[in-house]
């Protein structure tokens, strides 16, 4: 299915916003999620968010500084 | 005078009348609470664990006479040079899951100026979803690449700024204009958000 990620078109089989980040490299514990309008804190449960055709999926990586 | 002499009275209303809370007083919570005062915004609470060193003198809105001081006690200090009316509570604490709602409790927007990702991470997870607006700062160290700090709004009420990938490391040093730059947006984000502009 196609989804919608970082504002760009990408092909996934994922079925759970997990496993789509968990391939996409993301880290949970340490990025905010934004799943079709939906905010998720770092940490939160994404195996339980089911990843469905043309969701919008954007990510902020929490980096080190301040 | 007051601060900033440049807006209506109902502008300077609105940004005299809201408290903002401020999570770490160091690069990016020291240059935010300091363009949120010169802005206006007279009512802060901010909240740090750590005293102002030297190597803090390269990015920090500190002073090489204050060495030694609490960030908390030398910011007051400095914020109120600028604004000697302004309200400007302070906690000096390692906050964590159990204190920080407690401390920004009266704050309806809270800045989150942390270095540490474990910190930041613990800052939103335990301020997303209490209504509060939340402006989030990650991917700010290094050097030039202006264009890549932006600006997110994620859901209803979360604000991240940054380029969300460079971190401080041994790598890409802390520098003042990147960090300056992110804290400038941390604090325009805040202004737009009370004056109810597009942030």
């Amino acid at each position: 299915m196609k989804i919608t990620y970082q504002g760009k078109q990408v092909e996934t089989s994922a079925t759970t916003v997990a496993a789509f980040l968990s391939e996409a490299g993301v880290d949970c514990g340490r990025a905010i999620v934004e799943c079709d309008g939906e905010l998720y804190a770092p940490g939160s449960d994404l195996s339980q968010v089911a990843l469905k055709p043309d969701a919008v999926l954007d990510v902020f990586k929490i980096a080190a500084g301040g | 005078m007051a601060a900033n002499p440049y807006l209506s009275q109902n502008e300077r209303k609105a940004l005299e009348s809201v408290c903002v809370g401020i999570a770490g007083a160091g690069g990016l919570g020291s240059n935010c609470a300091m363009h949120l005062v010169r802005a206006g915004v007279k009512r802060l609470v901010v909240a740090d664990f750590d005293v102002v060193s030297e190597s803090n003198l390269n990015r920090q809105f500190f002073f090489r006479d204050q060495i030694g001081m609490k960030k908390v006690d030398a910011l007051k200090e400095n914020l109120l040079r600028i604004e000697p009316t302004a309200d400007i509570s302070v906690s000096y604490a390692k906050l964590d899951a159990g204190s920080i709602r407690g401390v920004f409790e009266y704050c309806p927007i809270v800045v989150e100026a942390f270095d540490a990702v474990d910190a930041k991470a613990m800052f939103l997870s335990s301020l997303m979803g209490t209504g509060r607006r939340l402006v989030t700062a990650s991917g700010l160290a290094g050097w030039g690449r202006s264009n890549e700090m932006r600006l997110r709004k994620m859901g209803e009420g979360l604000i991240a700024v940054g380029d969300g990938a460079t971190a401080v490391g041994p790598d890409a040093a802390p520098v003042s204009p990147r960090v300056g730059i992110a804290a400038a947006m941390q604090a325009n984000a805040v202004v737009s958000l009370i004056l109810g502009v597009e942030p």
